[in-house]
């Protein structure tokens, strides 16, 4: 009767204890900026049962997920024994459900071999953090108190398992004591293998191990129960509804921020502008200053990190020995809540401590990311990085004005010339004089009205290099008869670099003025070369009225081979080997990952793949305004990892399509002194040559 | 009332933007009836002074001391603005540099006067206040009314050229009331450049990039600079790849420049080295890639290696002199 009032004890303040803390995390996490995610029900269970239930994500680096699923699986079946000792301790029955007679000891053997399989993980985990010491384990922000969490969590879980096998052995050999009140019930397949090493021992020992083992487990069950709210493995709860909140849109689309359209319509027509800006009137602060500026969903990434750091090992920043460590940013929010947390806890709702996100999370490592993706696409349970890294940037830039020089720069070219480089808008028109353009003023002039706008973008207007490709690719435009008309002059910038630098008025400035251009001539389809101006356009325009029917050229060329009307009429690149590079706002960031690979297959057999790639491929480095900018210090430049990479496969040719992509990739070749054996082209270079055009 | 006008010294030394921009005040100071004071900070020699009043300052106020050695954009402003308000002066103009577009500014916050940048030429009406400055990258030009009672110009450097005037300035000094606090820069050490044309300033640059194969290569490059009196530049790898000295990077993210002759050698012309140099008024190219980028944005080019033509464009300018 002790045992049971001790029992229910126990287990009253642990359940009063966890529920507490949990109410806490919940508070903090609410404490963040609402916002509404209650779209496609039905779309987020199925990411949940796919990505937090069936583990999707953690499969594409096998030993570690077979050694996961071992543990989590093993975790969830063990918790059906959970049920019968909290029965058993409550109401002093021994193994209640023996009664259900043979089946209980399959039963029991099924969860002694879950128990062995979760020992087995655990340990193999132990081995590759602390013996081989697995880079992404060993990270600067891996210190003392994350390493600590991890071990405690493995070296927990075997001890825990171990006493279930122990009591279960103990437990077997008791019941051959003539006239003990174990019953006999059987042994159990696993537990039999240890009961040989406790055969030695007197009843009374044998009795004091199987009920040692017992409230072993149970105590520490619940004290680790009560370890969780305050370790990474808290996600063992968060990462199901962290999934289900899940970012739907594609990666590259970044949030809108009504509060700025208000501003700028004000500036563009002051009777929208004053509507607009009493909507949007309750903000008071652009960018993210500290925790309650990100949203909610933000802060549930936070608690539902289990620092594992897949997206530090897939950071190109991070690869390049950039300060910046996606994981330490979600480490340093949920770091920074925990202590607003403690503050309302202790000194109420109200009160201030003067510090803020920037007193854990440096501008250098701000700004050395490239908005490519790679984390996101990495993390086993959505958590989405880039968000709180552009909500940051947009603090400094707009709040702080403190983006880096270069960078100040390019947002004062963006809104003089709408381009980032200080060409003069006049001159936008200038690659193609030699060749044949269909401009729009003039065809609207003579009350033409073209299927496609083909969108040039800055690059194609004044990279002399990418100039080229614009070239080839109005040549191909030519040759298929297609009925299209570019803006020439009146074409600007889309924002896409001052957006993803946290300059959101030059960004909608831009995107407004744009939207303007583009339905006042009622244009419905657009062709594009630039992946970045395309990811604006398809993603981030239609928020803001501009909705267009928007096609990426690499699309646009697979359609026109499939259908025969594009034939591929010389085999110049047929003996050449091409490898592919996906630029980050193609492949990543919008999921187009094979069509330009099958445009490739057209013109040559010999296709070779770089290590990374697809949705693993590795940026080039300039995505994110990295292009304007000097990178952040570091052991190495981007560019140059990811031209080894091609280097590696012993191509002759490396295939991009963006303009960013490519300059870094030329750059790379040239640092590499490469220039004879690797040449790099764009996809709409190579079908015009192969076309003969 | 006079019209007062700042140049900057370099070293003790004024260089041509400073008598370009007495000349200027002179002639706006003509259009107005008045007369023209220059402020001169930092240790300057009384015969340098002397020089401003060759092209028509009639008074030349000196600021000298300690404080002032060190060009503080804040300080500067202050003692300026006090100048101002001794001399009651409405008109003052700065060049449109580094410098004075840093001073401008605050001068017109703290003299609540209306400031315009990168003017061209004289006002083109007195009443209302007009001036002329390039807008949109130089493709237009706007007419700006300043409506203030104080106006503030920043001249656009080589807009309106030297004109010599007869006369002679007075020297005064002039100490300004600046506390303890507002001495916030403190030089630990300067290092200078010796004997070498400062990049910016150039009328004619030669630059070399990766093309250049290697940085002892530089020999014919260097001696075709010193021929056309031009500086020396480079593209980014070069100066990453510890090639030549990082000042002499050119590009977006190095230096901006725009002489009137630019010549690249074994620059390929990655935008971000263009973006630096576009603006140049004639870019000659020497590239042995006949497809390389640099082609474009050249006025003329020169298919071939540079170590064949360099020589030859050396021994051609020697001809030529």
């Amino acid at each position: 009767m002790v045992k049971q009032i001790i029992f229910v004890l126990i287990l009253a303040c642990a359940i009063y204890f966890f529920y507490n803390n949990v109410r806490i995390i919940a508070r903090n996490i609410r404490l963040g900026r609402d916002i509404s995610i209650n779209d496609n029900r039905w779309k987020r269970w199925m990411i949940m049962l796919r990505v937090a239930i069936g583990q999707s994500k953690m499969v594409v680096r096998p030993v570690s997920a077979i050694m996961h699923i071992l543990v989590y699986v093993g975790f969830i079946i063990i918790n059906i024994e959970m049920l019968e000792i909290l029965i058993d301790g409550i109401f002093g029955t021994h193994r209640l459900f023996s009664f259900i007679g043979n089946s209980y000891n399959i039963l029991i053997t099924v969860f002694e071999f879950f128990a062995i399989g979760v020992i087995f993980g655990c340990i193999i985990f132990l081995v590759r953090r602390n013996i081989l010491r697995l880079k992404r384990f060993w990270n600067k922000e891996m210190t003392k108190w994350p390493r600590t969490d991890a071990n405690i969590i493995l070296i927990t879980e075997i001890f825990l398992m171990s006493a279930i096998l122990l009591m279960n052995a103990s437990d077997t050999l008791l019941q051959s004591f003539p006239g003990s009140h174990y019953a006999n019930i059987g042994g159990f397949t696993v537990s039999s293998f240890i009961a040989p090493l406790l055969s030695g021992m007197s009843e009374g020992s044998l009795v004091f191990v199987e009920r040692f083992c017992w409230w072993f487990h149970i105590v520490g069950v619940l004290a680790f129960l009560n370890y969780i709210p305050y370790s990474k493995h808290f996600h063992v709860f968060l990462a199901f509804p962290n999934v289900y909140y899940s970012k739907l849109k594609p990666k590259g689309e970044l949030e809108n921020m009504p509060s700025i359209t208000g501003e700028v319509m004000l500036m563009l027509n002051e009777e929208v502008g004053a509507a607009a800006e009493e909507e949007a009137a309750e903000e008071i602060s652009f960018g993210a200053k500290d925790v309650n500026d990100l949203t909610w969903k933000s802060l549930m990434d936070a608690y539902t990190c289990t620092e594992c750091g897949r997206c530090t090992s897939g950071c190109p920043a991070s690869i390049t020995g950039k300060k910046l460590s996606p994981r330490k940013i979600i480490m340093d929010t949920r770091d920074r809540l925990e202590i607003v947390g403690r503050n309302i806890n202790k000194k109420g709702k109200d009160f201030d401590d003067g510090k803020s996100l920037f007193d854990f999370i440096s501008h250098e490592e701000l700004w050395a990311c490239t908005t490519c993706n790679a984390c996101t696409i990495e993390c086993p349970v959505n958590i989405d990085h880039v968000s709180i890294i552009v909500e940051l940037r947009r603090y400094l830039v707009m709040e702080m004005a403190s983006a880096p020089g270069e960078l100040n720069s390019i947002f004062t070219n963006i809104e003089n010339n709408g381009a980032p480089w200080q060409f003069s808008p006049e001159d936008r028109l200038v690659w193609a004089e030699k060749i044949e353009v269909p401009v729009m003023a003039d065809l609207h002039a003579r009350g033409v009205k073209p299927d496609y706008l083909f969108w040039v973008g800055c690059a194609g207007a004044f990279d002399d290099r990418y100039k080229k490709v614009a070239r080839a690719f109005t040549k191909i435009l030519n040759h298929l008869k297609i009925n299209y008309a570019v803006l020439g002059t009146e074409e600007s910038c889309t924002g896409d670099p001052a957006r993803r630098a946290g300059n959101e008025m030059v960004f909608q400035m831009q995107a407004l003025t744009n939207i303007e251009v583009l339905n006042g001539y009622d244009i419905k389809n657009i062709i594009t070369i630039c992946p970045h101006c395309y990811n604006v356009f398809k993603n981030e325009y239609p928020e803001l009225g501009g909705k267009y029917n928007v096609i990426n050229y690499t699309l646009f060329l697979r359609d026109q081979l499939e259908s025969g009307k594009l034939m591929i009429s010389s085999d110049i690149f047929a003996d050449k080997s091409i490898t592919y590079h996906d630029p980050c706002y193609l492949g990543r960031c919008n999921d187009i990952f094979d069509p330009p690979r099958e445009v490739l297959d057209t013109i040559s057999s010999r296709k070779v793949e770089m290590k990374r790639n697809k949705s693993f491929a590795l940026c080039c480095g300039a995505g994110g305004g990295q292009m304007f900018k000097e990178a952040e210090k570091g052991d190495k430049e981007v560019f140059i990892e990811r031209i080894e990479d091609a280097l590696e496969t012993g191509a002759d040719i490396i295939a991009t399509a963006c303009p960013f992509c490519m300059t870094m990739l030329t750059d790379g070749i040239k640092y590499k002194n490469k220039e004879e054996e690797l040449k790099n082209y764009d996809i709409a270079e190579l079908i015009a040559l192969s076309l003969n055009l | 009332m006079a019209v007062l006008v700042y140049t900057e010294n370099w070293d003790g030394k004024f260089k041509k933007l400073a008598f370009e921009l007495v000349s200027y005040a002179k002639k706006l100071a003509g259009m107005l009836n008045t007369s023209t004071t220059a402020v001169s900070i930092g240790n300057v020699d009384k015969s340098e002074l002397e020089k401003l009043g060759k092209y028509g300052a009639n008074k030349i106020l000196t600021i000298q001391g300690d404080n002032f050695n060190v060009l503080d954009n804040r300080l500067y402003a202050t003692a300026i603005s006090q100048v101002a308000e001794k001399e009651s002066s409405d008109f003052i103009v700065l060049s449109n540099n580094n410098t004075g577009k840093a001073i401008a500014p605050r001068l017109s916050v703290r003299l609540k006067g209306g400031l315009v940048t990168g003017v061209i030429s004289v006002p083109d009406s007195l009443d209302p206040f007009t001036v002329i400055k390039k807008v949109y990258s130089g493709k237009a030009m706007a007419k700006v009314v300043i409506k203030s009672k104080i106006r503030i110009l920043t001249l656009a450097q080589n807009s309106f050229g030297l004109v010599e005037a007869a006369g002679k300035a007075n020297i005064e000094s002039f100490t300004p009331e600046v506390s303890a606090e507002a001495i916030t820069i403190n030089v630990i050490n300067a290092e200078k450049q010796t004997g070498k044309i400062i990049l910016t300033d150039a009328e004619i640059v030669v630059s070399g990039g990766r093309g250049m194969k290697s940085p002892d290569n530089w020999g014919p490059l260097e001696e075709l600079a010193t021929l056309l009196g031009a500086a020396t530049a480079c593209s980014r790898p070069v100066s990453d790849e510890g090639w030549r000295p990082h000042e002499e990077h050119t590009g977006q993210t190095g230096k901006i420049i725009a002489p009137n002759l630019y010549i690249a050698v074994g620059i390929s012309g990655a935008i971000q080295h263009l973006a630096g140099i576009s603006s140049s008024k004639y870019i000659v190219a020497i590239n042995t890639d006949k497809d390389a980028p640099i082609f474009e944005a050249a006025d003329y080019g020169i298919v071939g290696d540079a170590f064949k033509v360099l020589p030859e464009l050396i021994k051609a300018v020697r001809e030529a002199k």
